[in-house]
């Protein structure tokens, strides 16, 4: 696995050279600024698998450098670990907001800095099976998928939407420190299976982007992150304090998405109607409970929205051309 | 981790504590100077922000490669700087701020001339 690791401290970067190369990883190139790496980045003609930046430096800061590594084809999906010394709830957001996929807080415990390495690591594995895409397969335009319609598809380019794993990644860090407080809710897509079955995988995955932008705006006035959990289900964390209306939510949701009228790529228009959770609190919940009320709502969800399937109504989906 | 991982992993931290050790000594009359600004008062905020700047550095590090008292009072007085700046001097009072940056200073030099001894 290549990592690129910047900070600014030359101490940080020679402690995580070692303790890199105690797990076998020996292929770490490193930076002291953003400046460097993307230097590093341009010159490399081998994209790296893993990055680890430090939030704050001076110039370009890591949060800034993360987001500007995903505006980068190669490194829409790469790992992307933060470090940094600030347990502060806003820099954590806006780090998992701006494309980052897990952190470690400094001083970093290092059984648990090679623990997080590992997921990393599992994650470049995992992307590299050669049916990680779909834009790598045959079947892009057509009805038959090369992933199964319980995938966790990443969405790209649309803010506050973050990979499933990283939406696990940062509530479980919440619970870990004294930021209580956040729920969690989800939506669900109902008769998502027909609409899976009916569209292209181009068709399908711009549908799940639009629902995410969607749902980023109903909550744009809420601190958010949402990931989309498969099935097509998406999760959302708001933050401590944040009064969520579910019942509201529901309709503003259904208004928006109305108001998109979204078409496949052959013109049929794609109606369907969303149903929503039960909103879950975080307070006091264990590191493992929390990642289970992710679960939790995406069940509740998907339970809401096949709960309607047998009585269709007009508002519900309908694919006509 | 195998025993010759943890082994090698044991040389490279010693190596890394080194650098360490030797950077805090030039960080230490980084601090020294910008404590003197302060005691004239010379441009305190700007002093206490390269101070922020310095302590968080050595905070980030410190207890990892063993000195976690200097590491704990380095985040102290980062955090007393932060929210001093923040709450324009008042919570906690600019001597208070001062009395944990002093705090601080004294762990490090500690560690500084221990290892020169050593």
């Amino acid at each position: 696995m290549r990592i690129l690791s910047v900070d600014d401290d030359p101490v940080i970067l020679e402690l995580l050279v070692a303790v890199l190369a105690s797990m076998g990883k020996t292929d770490v190139t490193t930076a002291e600024s953003a400046a460097e790496a993307f230097e590093i980045i341009k010159d490399d003609p081998k994209p790296f698998d893993c990055f680890l930046l430090d939030i704050q430096m001076p110039g370009i800061d890591g949060i800034q450098l993360c987001k500007s590594l995903r505006l980068m084809p190669e490194y829409k999906r790469t790992p992307i670990l933060m470090i940094t010394a600030m347990s502060d709830k806003g820099y954590i957001e806006r780090a998992f907001a701006s494309g980052a996929t897990d952190y470690v807080t400094k001083p970093f415990d290092i059984v648990e800095l090679g623990a997080r390495i590992k997921v990393a690591e599992t994650l470049v594995d995992a992307w590299q099976m050669p049916d990680a895409g779909a834009d790598q397969m045959g079947g892009y335009f057509n009805y038959e998928k090369p992933y199964g319609i319980d995938k966790k598809l990443s969405i790209h380019d649309v803010e506050g939407v973050i990979d499933y794993i990283a939406l696990e990644n940062y509530v479980s860090q919440l619970s870990r420190g004294m930021l209580f407080g956040s729920s969690v809710f989800a939506f669900s897509i109902v008769e998502v299976d027909r609409i899976f079955k009916s569209t292209s995988a181009f068709d399908f995955e711009a549908l799940i982007t639009d629902v995410a932008e969607a749902i980023t705006f109903c909550l744009k006035r809420t601190q958010h992150l949402v990931a989309y959990a498969g099935n097509g289900t998406f999760v959302c964390s708001a933050g401590a304090g944040q009064k969520i209306e579910p019942g509201f939510l529901k309709v503003d949701l259904l208004e928006i998405i109305n108001s998109m009228d979204l078409c496949s790529s052959d013109g049929r228009s794609i109606v369907f109607s969303i149903e929503l959770s039960k909103l879950v609190r975080l307070t006091f919940r264990s590191n493992q409970n929390v990642i289970k009320s992710l679960a939790e709502v995406c069940q509740s969800a998907r339970h809401n929205a096949e709960d309607l399937l047998p009585a269709p109504s007009a508002s519900m989906l309908s694919l006509s051309g | 981790m195998t025993q010759g991982a943890e082994n090698t992993l044991k040389d490279q931290l010693k190596v890394v504590r080194e650098r360490f050790i030797s950077l805090l000594d030039e960080r230490l009359d980084e601090l020294e100077m910008l404590r003197d600004k302060i005691e004239l008062g010379q441009n305190r905020e700007e002093a206490l922000k390269q101070i922020q700047f310095i302590v968080h550095k050595i905070g980030g590090t410190a207890s990892t490669l063993g000195f976690p008292e200097t590491g704990e009072l380095a985040q102290r007085a980062e955090n007393a700087i932060i929210h001093n700046l923040s709450s324009g001097g008042e919570q906690p009072t600019f001597d208070d701020t001062i009395k944990s940056i002093d705090a601080f200073f004294e762990s490090a030099a500690d560690v500084s001339s221990n290892s020169y001894w050593n």
